[in-house]
């Protein structure tokens, strides 16, 4: 029997020759749906994502559907090419197009952030997930790292980490233990790189002669290669990047490819730092270590007219989602963001320093050296070897003293500004 | 088919002229010669080994003599064959005495040689890996005096991917070999392409001369699969959009094979090396490009040293003597002059030989015109 032509499979395409037909494998399409609503079949309630088991829990009944069936794609998921036209799409941005949700449970309406990709209705919290259309396929995410830190981890976490410092505000425990702490997906960019540097510099060498010392300059080079596997950048401009970087840290091993299913009942986000400037970023980064590397290849210390040639090849990269559970506060009129990785738990956040606590240490320190300096001058102490002896312990104090204060105060500033 | 060929039945109806079979047993050509066509020499390979043929049979086969659907005629003309010929004897250093201008056009003479195309419907399903180039940005990076610049650049890169098809069309003039030394032809003097022929009326002038096919239109057939898998790539390819194509198979299945017989002008003649052997030379009756055996002559060569070597003897003498008589140059030094020139004038007459010699044996070996028998080999 004759094979049917073309096999199962296979879609025909435009054929530049009459008379020659042209098939190509069909891309599996998945059903795009623009919004994906997550109901309980059991009482119609809303399901969200489950840290602790990784299935969809409803929020009222407690009905439980198993965790997704993912295969962990790891660091093997999938990378892209900086391809013209992809650079050119990015460029584009996710558009205005969509501005306005229209909740399927309520009927009320939402204006949305261009880039807002999941999100409660704000009139009666039901879960949706929005899939607004990429500019290009590849510039949608694809993989992400599950949630695993549950709400309950959260608030022993932050518990231990408002006790750690005698200088915060006693008030301040009770504030943060009723912030509430929200889970959100954050855009990231992941990329690798094959980098060659050449570089080239004088290194000087000191020899000591009859007439005294002299540097003696002689060029060398040599090369220097290194490959970034899965660099991060970050694609949202809404965390702070100063505490951001505590808290970067992925173990990109447990990447899964994307379902709506994760995001359910949680915040997230498309990225608003394109393609091409978060390249540039993690470049910039790249730069600093190839040349640090090459800076240490020398033979001597003392190096002048350094140079260095720098090439990239096989440059890649993805586009992922990673949890954070985030809280901001405000204290004395200040707001402090706290972010917790969803994934290891490190926790970072700008606390407020009670400064009275911090003055009041640091005269503990200084006091006992300036007060055995002071004693030791007393005319009652009229003899040369207590004099000495004091104001040499009572110096000693006091530097030692001067010393603890400082890194009070150090400690106290580490608080606002990790 | 005749069962003789004599001077009752020698007309071929066909070909409206009176034509005679000959075969050459150096080149294995088999030919038809028009009655004004001389049969001292192989018009092909231009040995004098040309016999007759008294019945339409070579090697056990029957001759292929059906006239042709087309021709086309030969578009060099004299002055052109003039001034070809000139640069072929001027690119011989030493070139034998027979090898002259004038004597090479005397002796020249127009060969048809066939050639097969074929017009073939085909039916075949056909699968490849296309290749689509695609460009990807890179970043070249340069530190100096403490800034950064960076230069952008691209790569162009092949993505491959499967594709499959049908082919449901009549593929058109297929290229197929006639003779089985085609390829060596075209090889030494050009391809011949179908655009400058005609048809074939049925009068051919028999003052020329006909190479016939060796290959007939059954046993070229393999031979015309071959262009038609390439062409079939290239095809796919295109329909493709792609810029490249591995890995190309295909089921065809031919029908309605159309079979055409061209014939394509060649201008033959040949020379006498110092050993009395005929040397061959072709040009391509369009194109004009010529191609030929090339033998410098040692005794030309020899002959010619002598000469040098009189010549620089002699300037050298008359150099001495008038050096001497005047006394004006010191004699150590006129001693020193004089032995200068007679090794430059030795290495220079030693050079004359090792150049003739080792043009001859730099000569790239070409089996075009059958085994090179007789010869004596450098």
């Amino acid at each position: 029997m004759q094979t049917p032509f073309p096999p199962p499979g296979y879609e025909e395409i435009p054929s530049k020759i009459p008379g020659i037909t042209v098939f190509k494998k069909q891309e599996v399409l998945k059903e795009h749906k623009e919004v994906v609503a997550f109901k309980c079949p059991n009482c119609g309630a809303d399901k969200a994502y489950s840290a602790e088991n990784g299935g969809l829990t409803c929020t009222h009944c407690n009905y439980f559907e198993a965790p997704i069936q993912s295969e962990v794609s790891g660091k093997q998921s999938e990378e892209f090419e900086f391809t013209v036209e992809t650079l050119e799409r990015a460029a584009q941005g996710w558009g205005t197009e969509r501005k306005e949700m229209v909740c399927n449970n309520c009927g009320g309406h939402t204006v949305l952030a261009p880039e807002s990709m999941a999100q409660s209705c704000p009139f009666c919290h039901s879960n949706n997930v929005i899939q607004q259309k990429a500019p290009q396929d590849v510039l949608r995410p694809r993989f992400l790292i599950p949630l695993k830190v549950t709400e309950a981890m959260v608030k022993a976490d932050v518990d231990v980490w408002l006790g750690d410092s005698s200088l915060l505000p006693d008030d301040l425990k009770q504030l943060v233990n009723e912030l509430k702490f929200v889970p959100m997906f954050i855009p990231f960019w992941t990329f690798d790189a094959h980098a060659d540097a050449a570089w080239e510099a004088e290194v000087g060498r000191t020899v000591t002669t009859d007439e005294g010392t002299e540097t003696h300059w002689s060029w060398e080079s040599g090369r220097v290669n290194h490959f970034f596997d899965d660099l991060l950048a970050i694609g949202s401009k809404q965390l702070d990047e100063r505490l951001l970087k505590h808290v970067k840290w992925f173990n990109l091993e447990e990447l899964v490819p994307y379902q709506p299913s994760y995001l359910a009942g949680m915040h997230a986000q498309a990225y608003e730092i394109p393609l091409q400037s978060a390249w540039q970023q993690a470049r910039n980064g790249m730069r600093k270590i190839m040349r640090d590397r090459c800076y240490k290849e020398p033979s001597g210390r003392q190096i002048r007219n350094f140079c260095m040639n720098l090439d990239f090849h096989d440059e890649s990269w993805r586009y992922i989602l990673v949890p954070y559970w985030l809280g901001t506060y405000t204290y004395e009129g200040k707001s402090y963001q706290v972010i917790i990785n969803g994934q290891n738990r490190k926790i970072v956040g700008k606390r407020p320093a009670n400064w009275k606590k911090v003055h009041r240490r640091a005269l503990t320190f200084i006091l006992p050296g300036l007060l055995i300096s002071l004693v030791s001058l007393l005319p009652i102490f009229n003899h040369p070897d207590v004099l000495k002896i004091g104001t040499i312990v009572g110096i000693g104090a006091f530097i030692i003293g001067g010393i603890a204060a400082a890194f009070t105060y150090q400690k106290a500033s580490k608080l606002e500004r990790p | 088919m005749r069962e003789s060929i004599d001077s009752k039945n020698s007309f071929y109806a066909g070909w409206q002229a009176e034509l005679k079979p000959y075969s050459c047993s150096s080149c294995q050509g088999v030919f038809l010669l028009g009655k004004g066509v001389s049969s001292g020499h192989c018009p092909f390979c231009s040995q004098p080994d040309l016999s007759e043929l008294g019945l339409e049979i070579f090697e056990g086969q029957k001759l292929y003599t059906n006239p042709p659907e087309g021709w086309a005629k030969a578009q060099i003309g004299k002055k052109d064959l003039y001034w070809r010929m000139g640069e072929f004897v001027r690119s011989i250093p030493f070139p034998p005495e027979d090898c002259q201008v004038d004597k090479l056009i005397d002796r020249m003479q127009l060969l048809y040689l066939p050639g097969w195309w074929v017009d073939v419907d085909i039916d075949a399903q056909w699968n490849a890996e296309m290749g689509f180039e695609y460009e990807v940005v890179s970043h070249k990076e340069k530190f100096k005096h403490s800034n950064w610049t960076t230069e952008e650049h691209r790569r162009t890169l092949t993505r491959w991917e499967e594709r499959i098809g049908t082919i449901k069309t009549t593929f058109h003039n297929t290229a197929a070999n006639a003779l089985e030394k085609w390829e060596e032809i075209e090889n030494a003097i050009g391809s011949f392409e179908r655009a400058n022929e005609e048809a074939f009326e049925g009068i051919f002038d028999e003052g020329l001369s006909v190479q016939i096919p060796q290959i007939v239109p059954k046993q070229a057939w393999p031979n015309a699969e071959v262009q038609l898998y390439d062409i079939a790539l290239q095809s796919c390819q295109e329909a493709a959009e792609a810029e490249h194509s591995r890995l190309f198979h295909w089921k065809a299945s031919f029908t309605n094979q159309n079979w055409t017989q061209v014939l394509y002008p060649v201008f033959t003649t040949y020379y006498l090396d110092e050993e009395g052997n005929r040397q061959p030379v072709m040009i391509h009756g369009l194109t004009g490009k010529i191609y030929g055996r090339k033998k410098a002559s040692l005794t030309k060569a020899k002959k010619y040293q002598i000469k040098m070597a009189a010549i620089i003897l002699g300037l050298l003498t008359a150099i001495g003597l008038i050096a001497g008589l005047g006394k004006h140059v010191p004699f150590s030094m006129l001693l020193q002059f004089l032995a200068l020139g007679a090794v430059g004038g030795i290495i220079y007459i030693v050079s004359i030989m090792h150049r003739a010699k080792s043009f001859n044996r730099d000569q790239p070996f070409e089996d075009l015109w059958g085994s090179r028998k007789n010869e004596v080999k450098y």
